[in-house]
């Protein structure tokens, strides 16, 4: 989600988180224009239809509504908050309905402690800033295992899942996975700690 | 805290796809108030946002809006 740092007379996503706690209804107008879209695009792709997705997209702004005030005390960025509750609820939704296949997940549901490490507004700002650097840098795994975590994540589909598309065993998957992930927190972490974004 | 035999789990666990005790372990650390599973995984929340994220926009129904906020100004 393209959060910048708030220009001049905008009200950045944590004030206007901070505002949604005590009711202020310009403020949820304000966020739900500013980031339904964003968030709406990841459901449909979780979810596969925009019926679906637009009734999780609405339950995320209501959570968000109740959960408002811990949010804004925690510090954390609204636009992390609203990505992970919406993506929580759209994995509740496609899990309560019966797939195949054995499943090791642990978490079914939401879980208040996502609040506790929500990363800070102004760490999201600049990996909004580099996001095109880190696109190219997710670019560089082969397309392969670059298709696996796009689907792990954007589709929270599983390993089982995965790999029967691929033809591979779950555990060469997950170990796939896991390595992926190991090079994205890696390259992550550089780009983040990078002293100017112009590399 | 001894944290560092989790170092591999802490995306798994934002997306809510570690094994059970893995992440009974993790919220354990959480709870509890870990230092360093907490920065970690603070990091994850911002990988696993990253990655979430790549994908196109879309509008959805305008009514969804007008929902929401009739659901506000109720409350």
């Amino acid at each position: 989600m393209n959060h910048r740092p708030s220009p001049a007379g905008r009200a950045s996503p944590e004030e206007l988180l901070a505002r949604i706690a005590d009711h202020d209804l310009g403020a949820m107008s304000e966020l739900y224009d500013r980031f339904s879209p964003t968030l709406f695009g990841m459901l449909v792709r979780v979810l596969g239809d925009r019926e679906s997705a637009e009734e999780v997209l609405e339950e995320t702004f209501v959570r968000m509504m109740s959960e408002a005030r811990r949010v804004a005390r925690a510090g954390g960025s609204a636009a992390v908050a609203l990505a992970l509750v919406a993506r929580s609820r759209a994995l509740e939704r496609r899990r309560s309905i019966p797939r195949s296949g054995t499943e090791r997940r642990s978490s079914g549901g939401f879980d208040r402690r996502m609040f506790l490490y929500l990363p800070k507004a102004e760490e999201v700002a600049l990996l909004e800033d580099r996001r095109e650097l880190l696109k190219k840098v997710l670019g560089q795994l082969p397309t392969a295992q670059r298709e696996a975590l796009e689907n792990f994540v954007l589709e929270g589909q599983s390993e089982t899942e995965i790999a029967a598309k691929v033809n591979e065993p779950p555990a060469r998957v997950r170990a796939g996975l896991i390595a992926s992930l190991g090079f994205l927190r890696h390259r992550v972490g550089a780009v983040m700690r990078t002293w100017t974004a112009a590399i | 805290m001894d944290c560092r035999h989790l170092d591999d789990y802490y995306e798994l666990y934002v997306l809510g796809a570690a094994d059970s005790d893995v992440a009974q372990e993790i919220s354990r650390h959480l709870d509890q108030g870990c230092v360093s599973c907490t920065s970690r995984l603070r990091e994850a929340a911002l990988n696993v946002y990253f990655v979430s994220t790549l994908v196109p926009s879309s509008r959805p129904n305008p009514k969804i809006r007008a929902r929401l906020l009739a659901r506000m100004r109720k409350k």
